[in-house]
């Protein structure tokens, strides 16, 4: 439960072993690089790589070929049907080839199609015609287009009131009328523009409906048929051709993807002299193994070094948590990651979190479902928040069974309690008024104790760093602590005992001192690291005004952070209230119908409580606890893989 | 009362959940992968909220401007169907929009009379406009000269506004001041019926987007003049419209004060405007930013602001945006621009 310790690497090689290099490096899966930048300026003439990928343009193409073959490229290892490297550019062009063949058969027979099945759509909305087109296009000085004008169109006819033509109406739908235009055949050409213009789609009538429309129609429709069979056959053919070819698609695809992403890894390195250098890290433990893969290449050498060996560096942070706590790794990730060297706070979130959880959302049946579907969500979906709901389930029904709750139903446990454990009842009855007060006050407790812990984190990794404004005079260091711990103690020694800790030595040395080390702490600390820059930068009066309103805010953020977990005991509260609201809806409501008010107000306490519930236990982690102590500026530890997966 | 509110509520609603089928990031680069524009319809109408406006359309000989055509139709039908759900009765606010197309189809009209293409006006003339217009839109093309334009207007508050500017004998008619007329009348009588028919956070949130938006339209047409005219600041503080918010006059008057357009810039990026403005390198960029802005803006208040005349100000803001969005990717590919280029020009 820790982070991951880290060794720094540097290879150096022969560049003509580079690749090779490279490969080793993307093979072991736990290599880090760093960027050349960093370090290239020491190496005097030194020179970073900046080769375009000759990989990328064939990658593209065969991306391009999975899009229009509607399949989704993936790993596949090579047979030895597989073609070779060298005949890779060739193989994917016959497949681009007879894509495109395929592609512009059924492009053309798809447009017959449509323009047949338009032409039958006419036919149909000429339902007024009578009579037969032969005798309209035998027309010598009228000549007649028939087609689709859509309705905006149709409305800015009377614009051409004055012009030689007249649009007769077949039928008209939501976007078009379906009609003809008669023009005398002198001034076509003008009128046509016209229609052109206002986006009329002229339906050719094909020879074959030289007759009425009925006849016609039945001419098309066979026609229509025929080539229907035909597109049909084009696309079975294109089917079985993705059918054959994706395999091989992905083939070539994984190995240019190899090489590519290895190739990728050139941008961190420096040449100098025919000397290839890379430098990164690797998780300690696996450096001996990392660096015995090298071995294969005598040019090449691969030197592990300590951490901290380069101050240029930054070390990458990879968490290592147990089976437990691995699943929070993603609510610290979302903060962000911790420092190399700082504290892991994992453990820390994943315990409170489930606690908190469990308090908050009490119920044994819920909770128990909830682990369930958090178990099936991680199996099936890879979710990790399943992982998550799967742990934080179990401590609600833990909860759920002080609480004596199943699926809201507060009294199914009670033969329980008084058989089974010999109690008198519930060993917590959430609706007496005097439970009530005790949980709001045991959540401002558990909240003081967060705190606490919260800010003695702080002071230990502000000792470890030699920060003493951090460690001994911020508001969470040890004067912040000695203030807090102080006032809450004093509270409920007279709350609780009512004993009054409250005389002049204790506030003095307790309260007002504190805050006057907290109030002088800029000053304090550099006095401590032996600094002679005492003198406030903006002057003694701009000093007083900056650091009373920081003090007033301090003081007032202990108050409202402590208030804050209030919320914990008052979703105890509500998780109750809701529940019983249900219960009375599913009494008022009654007979067949109740079960289901049941089930239902079950699964909507569940999905919005939960949801709530997350939310404000995540809040309270990341602005109460996180706030005092965590810094998240780490950078991920990203070692260089292969990647087999397609970005949209 | 109670089904007064419940109707605006209603408009809320509606809109908000019309908001909730916009095109998606998704849908844009699977739009920027397509060829043509019948592919781009074919999209549409199979993929996207659009569907139902493209239902009987043959995208396989769809024109670029008939698409267009449809996709404005689309946006005012938007329009129209929420507007049902007002039963306020006599509130002229909703409708707004018919008010500012009219204006935009008048100030066209007077373009086209300047270039002598009154023509051609009939083909970009939005046909959906014709029925609900408070003048003859077919009768406006066929005006060939500014006293026509007049007759046209003859019923309507716009013609004693546009009066003042006939052109002597072969003289251009001044489009900027004609502007600048049309414009402010728009919006003093936009927040004038927005004073007398609500108040309190409806009140606040009208009057902050619409002058948001001017304010916002007023700087463009600064950058604008002064990039490509060189323009005096005399002849800037003419044009622009008398409306502004969260930009005092000093500031204004820096801008128009400015001697280069990187001062203009300093200026700019001191304003509340643009407090949070990335480095401006381009004409380009800076536009595609006011517009950005003006795209944020609004898309905040959609999702934020409870009273419903703004979220539907708002939405029509938000859709026509989608929809010149849709338009630059057609035109991007019927011109064959690259792709990444025409991806930095969608506001999203």
């Amino acid at each position: 439960m820790s982070i991951e310790k880290m060794s720094l690497v540097n290879i150096v090689g022969s560049i003509d072993d580079m690749d090779r290099a490279m490969t080793v490096c993307c093979e072991s899966g736990c290599f880090h690089p760093e960027n050349a930048s960093q370090y290239i300026s020491d190496l005097n003439g030194g020179t970073m790589l900046q080769d375009s990928n000759p990989y990328s343009p064939l990658i593209k193409r065969i991306v391009d070929l999975s899009y229009k073959m509607n399949f989704k490229l993936s790993f596949k290892d090579s047979s030895e049907s597989s073609p070779k490297p060298s005949e890779f550019d060739q193989e994917v062009a016959r497949i681009e080839e007879k894509l495109e063949e395929l592609r512009v058969k059924k492009e053309k027979l798809s447009q017959q199609v449509a323009e047949n099945e338009q032409v039958l759509v006419q036919l149909n909305h000429m339902n007024g015609l009578a009579e037969k087109f032969d005798d309209i296009f035998a027309c010598k000085a009228v000549s007649s287009r028939f087609g689709i004008l859509p309705n905006g169109s149709f409305d800015k006819l009377g614009y051409y009131s004055d012009k030689p033509f007249f649009f007769f109406t077949f039928d008209v739908d939501e976007q078009y009328h379906w009609g003809v235009y008669f023009v005398p055949t002198v001034l076509k050409d003008d009128i046509d523009e016209i229609f052109r213009s206002l986006f009329f789609q002229r339906i050719r009538i094909p020879d074959y409906a030289h007759q009425t429309p009925d006849i016609a129609i039945v001419n098309i429709t066979k026609m229509l048929s025929d080539y229907r069979a035909e597109l049909k056959a084009v696309e079975k053919e294109l089917k079985a051709f993705v059918a054959e070819n994706k395999t091989v698609l992905c083939q070539i695809f994984t190995s240019l993807k190899f090489d590519s992403d290895t190739f990728e890894l050139r941008k961190f390195v420096v040449v100098k002299n025919s000397q290839f250098i890379l430098v990164g890290f690797v998780p300690k433990r696996s450096g001996p193994k990392f660096r015995e893969s090298f071995n294969e290449i005598p040019s090449c050498d691969c030197v592990l070094r300590e951490v901290d060996a380069d101050p240029r560096l930054t070390p990458p942070v990879k968490l290592k948590n147990n089976w437990f706590t691995r699943p929070f790794e993603m609510f610290v990730t979302m903060y962000g990651l911790p420092g190399y060297g700082d504290f892991d706070p994992t453990p820390l979130v994943a315990y409170t979190y489930c606690l908190l959880f469990g308090i908050m959302f009490g119920d044994l049946g819920q909770g128990l479902l909830l682990s369930v579907i958090g178990l099936l969500l991680w199996r099936f979906k890879k979710m990790m928040l399943g992982r998550i709901l799967a742990r934080v389930g179990i401590f609600s029904a833990v909860f759920g069974t002080v609480y004596g709750s199943v699926f809201g139903l507060e009294h199914l446990l009670d033969p329980f309690y008084t058989g089974v454990l010999g109690l008198p009842g519930k060993p917590v009855e959430v609706f007496n008024p005097d439970t009530t007060t005790t949980l709001l006050l045991l959540a401002i407790g558990i909240g003081a104790v967060l705190i606490t812990i919260s800010i003695i984190i702080n002071i230990i990794l502000g000792l470890r760093k030699k920060d003493y404004e951090r460690s001994i005079f911020g508001h969470n260091g040890i004067a912040g602590l000695v203030f807090y711990v102080s006032v809450i103690g004093a509270a409920a020694l007279l709350m609780l005992f009512n004993v009054n800790v409250l005389n002049p030595v204790f506030i003095i040395l307790c309260i007002v001192l504190p805050l006057l080390l907290i109030f002088l702490r800029e000053p304090l600390s550099k006095w401590m690291a032996k600094r002679k820059d005492l003198k406030p930068e903006d002057g003694v009066g701009g000093f007083i005004i900056t650091n009373f309103f920081e003090l007033f805010e301090n003081v007032l953020s202990y108050i409202t952070n402590t208030v804050s977990f209030l919320r914990v005991g008052g979703f105890i509260l509500s998780h109750a209230g809701m529940m019983a609201v249900v219960l009375t809806l599913m009494e008022m409501i009654g007979g067949f119908a109740s079960p289901i008010v049941f089930v239902i107000g079950n699964i909507f306490v569940m999905a919005m409580e939960g949801l709530i519930v997350g939310i404000q236990v995540l809040r309270l982690e990341f602005y109460e606890i996180f706030s005092r102590f965590y810094e998240g500026d780490g950078k991920e530890f990203r070692p260089v893989v292969v990647s087999y997966k397609i970005d949209d | 009362m109670f089904f007064t509110s419940m109707s605006s509520n209603t408009i809320s609603a509606k809109a908000k959940s019309m908001y909730g089928k916009r095109l998606t990031d998704a849908d844009y680069k699977d739009m920027l992968r397509r060829s043509s524009v019948s592919d781009i319809a074919a999209y549409l109408k199979e993929n996207t909220s659009y569907q139902t406006a493209l239902a009987q359309v043959d995208t396989h000989n769809i024109h670029r401007g008939q698409l267009e055509d449809l996709l404005m139709r689309e946006l005012f039908n938007k329009y129209t169907k929420l507007c049902r759900y007002n039963f306020t009765g006599d509130n002229d606010f909703y409708n707004y929009l018919v008010l500012q197309y009219e204006i935009e189809q008048i100030l066209k009209c007077i373009l086209s009379l300047n270039a002598k293409t009154m023509a051609d006006f009939i083909l970009d003339l939005p046909s959906f406009l014709i029925s609900h217009a408070s003048f003859d839109l077919l009768a406006l093309a066929k005006v060939r000269q500014f006293d026509d334009l007049l007759e046209v207007l003859k019923h309507t508050p716009y013609r004693e506004i546009l009066m003042q500017f006939a052109p002597k004998t072969d003289e251009f008619i001044d489009y900027a001041s004609c502007e600048k007329a049309l414009m402010t009348y728009h919006y003093d009588h936009l927040l004038g019926v927005i004073r007398k028919n609500f108040h309190g956070q409806t009140k606040k949130d009208l009057e902050r987007v619409i002058k948001v938006n001017v304010t916002l339209s007023n700087l463009m047409t600064i950058y604008r003049l002064k990039r490509y005219f060189s323009a005096q600041k005399e002849e800037i503080a003419e044009v622009l419209l008398p409306f502004e918010f969260k930009l005092n006059k000093i500031t204004l008057e820096k801008m128009i004060n400015a001697q280069t357009i990187d001062d203009f810039f300093d200026v700019f990026d001191e304003c509340y405007y643009g407090k949070n403005n990335k480095t401006v390198d381009n004409s380009l960029e800076f536009e595609h930013h006011l517009n950005q802005i003006i795209y944020l803006y609004n898309k905040k208040l959609m999702r934020f602001s409870t009273s419903p005349p703004a979220v539907l100000y708002a939405f029509i803001i938000l859709n026509n945006t989608e929809v010149k969005n849709i338009i630059k990717i057609v035109e991007g590919i019927r011109y064959q621009v690259p792709i990444s280029q025409i991806q930095s020009l969608l506001i999203l």
